[in-house]
């Protein structure tokens, strides 16, 4: 088959961008995505193998009991490549070839941390807060609460709620201005979050007159994945002032505050602690692919030609004459007609046709690096002429 | 951020392949039995059938491997009479076509019991074969990893008594290459010395697809269950060739299906590595240009004129040949650098 040049024009490069909506419910210390409960299976409980609210990576194992799990493993050898679960001094216990094994399925989903301006916890290299101390500070510019310290409080004293989002979830980012977060209690709104102006800033947006109304209760890192919450107003006023709160952090009883807000999402609160309230958490990622559009042109008086051992009449002898000093291939070879007759005697006027069924892709230096299918071969005579459009997702 | 650049010498970077491997166990209850049969799906065109992990109507269910069955037309089942002759010749075709090639002279090879094509030998003209998915078998099937266990008695005996394991004993150094699907081994019925001659099907580690002769079932196989019990009582009494001959693709599919008493294989996948030593020598990257390294002119870590430059490395920027920014490394923690000091950084990049 001859090779044809791609031009300028008919290699397109674009970038597509996609953002799909997550929700989150927190209630009773269960986390549920996009209103998902556990699935029964016939073997386990959780055919997902993995709690309610998490994502799985690769999404193996499903419905297998104990036993009959894929698990991965990798021989010990000199790269020294070993499983990040795999201590170092594990590593070296174990010789050359043997394997070391891991565990399937790997999940992931909201964290939240709470940080008292009691707790002696949260001073130390390895505070979640203090590390997103520089983070928090670059975004300065865009709000004045990004600032971990200033006139507005100080994140390293104050009451501080983090919920971390991990990036398998939203992408390369959050998307600016879809953060939404909703306290209810008893299935009542009591306060909602949104970053309005779309800085950042989490400005309570209701419910209509509710205590801390155009208040900023805290700041989102859309690119990190970080939502802060420092707000610490009362909201149970006005028609729920008679709720007493709840052991959002375990114990005493507590008004619900936004410092309060996810409490029992994975930060190893007990159930039963938090009965009354629930909490919604809905936000868009980012994702983002790069496609490669390929427009392959075949004109008129080309590719009339086959390669294909049926593209010649059937039955004709096609081995080649050998000889010592001699290798002679039949020149007289017929291409079999298939232009449609209304008479079986005489034939229709032989054609050129042939039926491109798939479209190779090569570089440079004429590798094979990619093969298009079309879903059903397309009749090319040599007065016909297309553009196969290809498109590649990298 | 340095505003130099280092180019990286051949000596600078090498490659290094690491293979990775999962355990597959397939239990036969998922074939048949767990879910009465709504983990598998079957279609109109009748060709093959599908099987999940789980009822296929749910978001949970994987795709795990496909089920057909294929004779040749050379084959002494093959007559017009046959149901679905011309679908099981062309399946026949189609996957020797895909994994066992062509000839000089055009004509579409047959599955050849030992592998050596050229020599000629016996051919496997009535196969099953299995069509693993690629989440399962990622690059390929680890060879010598490949176990299938089928209940392969006679009807009138217990069914469950006559397991046949077949498996690619010893391919881990016997494989073959003459595939154009790439490389493949022949399963037996036993690990001890195995015998070319006595090879019962062909397992393609590339392609993810096992290839089982017929011959395995001796003549004789039941029918699909004529109830939901898993192979108990309840079986017509028809051998191989009548249910080759007189059933469709898809109750052939059925049939060995309900004899799967266990799949098992290792699959592999290969990351490729390249590793870039960063050489920082002790008269290099002492500097920086960050906004943070000068206080009021004066280099902020530098506390008398005599005092040696200190800079912190923190990034390994990996640039091309035009100067454009292709990854970036971060250190875990920052590194101290001065004219006392060499380093060299080993950044890895897997792909």
């Amino acid at each position: 088959m001859a090779y044809k040049k791609f031009k300028s024009n008919d290699i397109f490069y674009n970038t597509l961008e996609m953002n799909p909506e997550y929700e989150f419910v927190i209630y009773d210390s269960r986390i549920y995505l996009n209103s998902r409960g556990a699935i029964s299976g016939a073997h386990v409980s959780n055919a997902g193998d993995v709690p309610t609210g998490h994502v799985s990576l690769y999404e193996l194992n499903v419905d297998r009991p104990a036993g009959e799990k894929i698990y991965p493993f990798i021989s010990k050898n000199g790269s020294l490549s070993q499983f990040k679960t795999t201590s170092n001094t594990e590593f070296r216990e174990f010789l050359y070839g043997d394997e070391m094994s891991g565990s399937y399925p790997l999940s992931a989903s909201i964290v939240r941390e709470f940080f008292a301006s009691t707790a002696t916890s949260r001073t130390g290299s390895n505070n979640h807060l203090n590390s997103l101390y520089n983070t928090l500070n670059y975004y300065q510019p865009l709000s004045r609460h990004y600032a971990f310290s200033s006139s507005l409080g100080d994140k390293g004293t104050q009451d501080v709620n983090l919920i971390s989002i991990p990036s398998i979830i939203f992408g390369s980012e959050v998307e600016k201005g879809t953060v939404d977060l909703k306290f209810y209690v008893s299935g009542n709104l009591i306060g909602q979050l949104q970053d309005e102006n779309r800085n950042g800033e989490l400005i309570q947006v209701g419910p209509s007159g509710s205590t801390g109304s155009g208040s900023v209760a805290g700041v989102v890192l859309y690119r990190e994945g970080f939502v802060l919450l420092t707000g610490s107003w009362d909201l149970a006023t006005g028609l729920y002032a008679g709720f007493a709160g709840e052991k959002y952090t375990g114990s005493p009883t507590l008004k619900p505050k936004w410092i309060y807000f996810g409490a029992g999402a994975n930060d190893g609160l007990a159930i039963s602690n938090v009965v009354s309230s629930s909490f919604g958490l809905t936000f868009k990622g980012t994702t983002e692919t790069q496609t490669i559009t390929m427009l392959a042109h075949a004109q008129k008086g080309e590719f009339n030609h086959s390669n294909n051992p049926t593209y010649k009449t059937f039955g004709q002898g096609q081995q080649p004459m050998t000889a010592s000093n001699a290798y002679v291939e039949p020149n007289d070879l017929t291409i079999k007609n298939t232009v449609s007759s209304s008479y079986s005697d005489p034939y229709a006027d032989f054609k050129k046709t042939t039926y491109i069924s798939s479209v190779a892709i090569y570089d440079e230096n004429k590798n094979l690096i990619g093969i298009a299918k079309l879903a059903t071969p397309v009749k090319k005579t040599e007065d016909l002429e297309y553009t196969i459009k290809m498109k590649l997702d990298i | 951020m340095a505003t130099t650049f280092k180019t990286i010498t051949a000596n600078d970077t090498t490659n290094t392949r690491t293979l990775l491997h999962e355990a597959i166990p397939l239990t036969g209850t998922i074939a048949s039995g767990t879910y009465s049969d709504e983990n598998i799906k079957t279609f109109s065109h009748g060709m093959f059938e599908s099987v999940y992990d789980y009822p296929y109507l749910s978001s949970s269910a994987n795709h795990i491997f496909d089920i057909t069955h294929g004779y040749s037309a050379n084959s002494t089942l093959s007559s017009s009479a046959a149901i679905q002759n011309a679908k099981k010749i062309n399946i026949y075709n189609q996957m020797a076509a895909v994994l066992v090639g062509h000839d000089a002279t055009g004509s579409i090879q047959a599955f050849d019991q030992d592998g050596d094509i050229a020599g000629g030998g016996t051919k496997s003209e009535e196969v099953f074969f299995f069509n693993f998915s690629r989440l399962l078998t990622k690059d390929e099937i680890k060879k010598d990893s490949f176990r299938l266990t089928l209940a392969t008695g006679s009807v009138s005996g217990d069914l469950k008594g006559f397991p046949l394991t077949l498996g690619d004993y010893g391919a881990a150094s016997s494989y073959l290459v003459n595939s154009p699907a790439g490389e493949y081994g022949v399963l037996y019925t036993s690990s001890a010395t195995p015998d070319p001659a006595s090879g019962v099907g062909l397992i393609y580690y590339q392609a993810g697809v096992a290839v089982v002769s017929a011959s395995v079932f001796n003549g004789t196989m039941p029918g699909a269950e004529a109830t939901a019990s898993i192979l108990g009582p309840g079986y017509n009494s028809s051998s191989y060739s009548n249910l080759a001959t007189g059933s469709s693709i898809q109750v052939l599919a059925d049939s060995i299906r309900d004899r799967i008493d266990n799949i098992t294989f290792n699959n592999t996948v290969e990351l490729n590595s390249t590793v870039y030593f960063c050489r920082a020598n002790n008269n290099e990257f002492n500097y920086s240009s960050n906004p943070t390294y000068l206080s009021s002119s004066q280099i902020r870590v530098k506390n008398t004129t005599s005092d040696n430059p200190v800079s912190y490395i923190t990034t390994v920027g990996l640039y091309s040949s035009d100067n454009e920014l292709l990854a970036v490394a971060k250190l875990s923690e920052p590194l101290k650098k001065d004219p006392n000091t060499e380093l060299t950084i080993r950044v890895r990049l897997d792909y």
